[in-house]
């Protein structure tokens, strides 16, 4: 995913935003206006044997609302009160999910409209994918 | 200064929040103050109640009631409220947001002890307008820890306690203006690992999920209040610049800070007036 992934700013910042999303759980635990940062280096990374099947397409959570803002996007699942946030890769790749577009063509319309994308894109797309299908902001169409 | 009363809610004791037919209570939402209270809130009958395994004091309850809920009731009402302090500069407000023990309300003390206006220290109501948004208070107040007075303040004439269950003291202090234009919000992060000050600009993304995650809301779980929250801070993410901070914990620091943050401001405006 290193390829996919930009940093806020030069070396040591701590925070890492990639492709994948970050979730930002609401806490119930503690007092309610304070939400956790699950930062992504922290989680278990994703399985990539689950089944991603890159010619079929799928459908968006309608449970999952989104705020575009530039060219990224924040969403938030209605069901489990977690917001993610994807940076302007993953906002193609979603935007192309809502249009009905099968991974592989989602691949091929990375690599023609990102300027540098990189030789993982398929991977890491699917890696995105799965991430998003183990969150449940898609399914199977 | 906003007060409960004001903005018609009203504090009650728990037997006087509405109950049903069956003697059960309906339309209640329970907000978690902290481990050991949790308030009661009658959305409906604006009014709320503090429950407590044992009797709170009445600088206590008065905490609780002006630092704790009140900005989730106004959160409530449909205003984005940040965790936060506020400082007024000539390059306009500058809020710092970040969890609890990062450090606030000493970086803002430690503006204000420099000659900036402080407009609040935990609270801050965010507005838009035709001209940008504009920061307000809930309320004046200044605490602070016993290490951070002495540091800052070691002319204070007297403090005051903010709670029973926190060393923190209040501080007697010259309030500013009760609002200004907010140029830029700070997020406290951790220190960098090389100890350098760093002021990053955060992207559009991250600065939306910052804003909700250093806001206020009744009930976060709320399908209703969350997207009326996530509306709000999207609004906030990509009107007002939010920069990620890192720096030692350190008061020695604590001047080349407030000169980064500075600069950072200066070219906001810089941008803003191209």
């Amino acid at each position: 995913m290193t390829a996919l992934r930009y940093r806020l700013a030069e070396a040591n910042c701590e925070h890492v935003i990639s492709l994948n999303p970050v979730a930002l759980k609401i806490a119930n635990s503690r007092a309610c206006w304070h939400a956790k940062l699950a930062a992504h280096r922290d989680q278990k990374g994703p399985d990539l044997n689950s089944a991603v099947d890159m010619t079929a397409p799928y459908i968006t959570s309608a449970a999952a609302i989104e705020s575009r803002l530039g060219d990224e996007t924040v969403l938030l699942d209605l069901t489990s009160s977690t917001y993610f946030g994807l940076d302007p890769i993953g906002t193609i790749v979603w935007e192309q999910l809502k249009a009905g577009a099968a991974p592989k063509d989602i691949c091929h319309h990375v690599r023609e409209t990102v300027a540098d994308a990189p030789d993982t894109v398929e991977a890491d797309i699917e890696a995105f994918l799965a991430q998003l299908a183990e969150n449940g902001l898609i399914r199977r169409g | 200064m906003l007060s409960a009363e004001a903005l018609r809610w009203h504090l009650v004791f728990e037997n006087q929040l509405n109950t049903n037919e069956s003697g059960g209570r309906s339309g209640l939402i329970a907000s978690k103050i902290n481990d050991h209270v949790t308030a009661l809130v009658d959305v409906i009958a604006r009014q709320f109640a503090l429950v407590s395994a044992r009797p709170l004091s009445k600088d206590t309850t008065e905490h609780f009631t002006a630092d704790l809920l009140l900005p989730r009731l106004v959160a409530y009402d449909g205003h984005l409220v940040l965790h936060g302090g506020l400082v007024n500069s000539p390059r306009g407000a500058l809020c710092f947001i970040g969890e609890s023990g990062r450090g606030k309300s000493t970086l803002t003390g430690s503006l204000h002890r420099a000659g900036y206006a402080l407009i609040s220290d935990d609270a801050v109501l965010l507005q838009p307008g035709e001209a940008g948004y504009s920061a307000k208070r809930l309320y004046p107040s200044l605490r602070l820890f016993p290490d951070s007075i002495e540091q800052l303040f070691p002319d204070a004439d007297a403090t005051f306690p903010v709670a029973d269950y926190t060393v923190k003291r209040r501080l007697s202090f010259a309030e500013g203006p009760d609002e200004a234009m907010i140029s830029a919000i700070f997020h406290l992060g951790p220190p960098a690992n090389d100890g350098r000050i760093q002021v990053v600009p955060m992207p559009p993304a991250a600065a939306c999920m910052t804003i909700i995650a250093n806001s206020f809301a009744l009930e976060a779980e709320d399908t209703a209040e969350a997207c009326r929250r996530f509306a709000l801070a999207a609004d906030a993410a990509q009107n007002i610049p939010v920069f990620e901070l890192h720096y030692p914990r350190d008061f020695s620091v604590l001047p080349a800070l407030h000169a980064q943050i500075f600069e950072a401001a200066s070219l906001i405006a810089e941008q803003q007036s191209l």
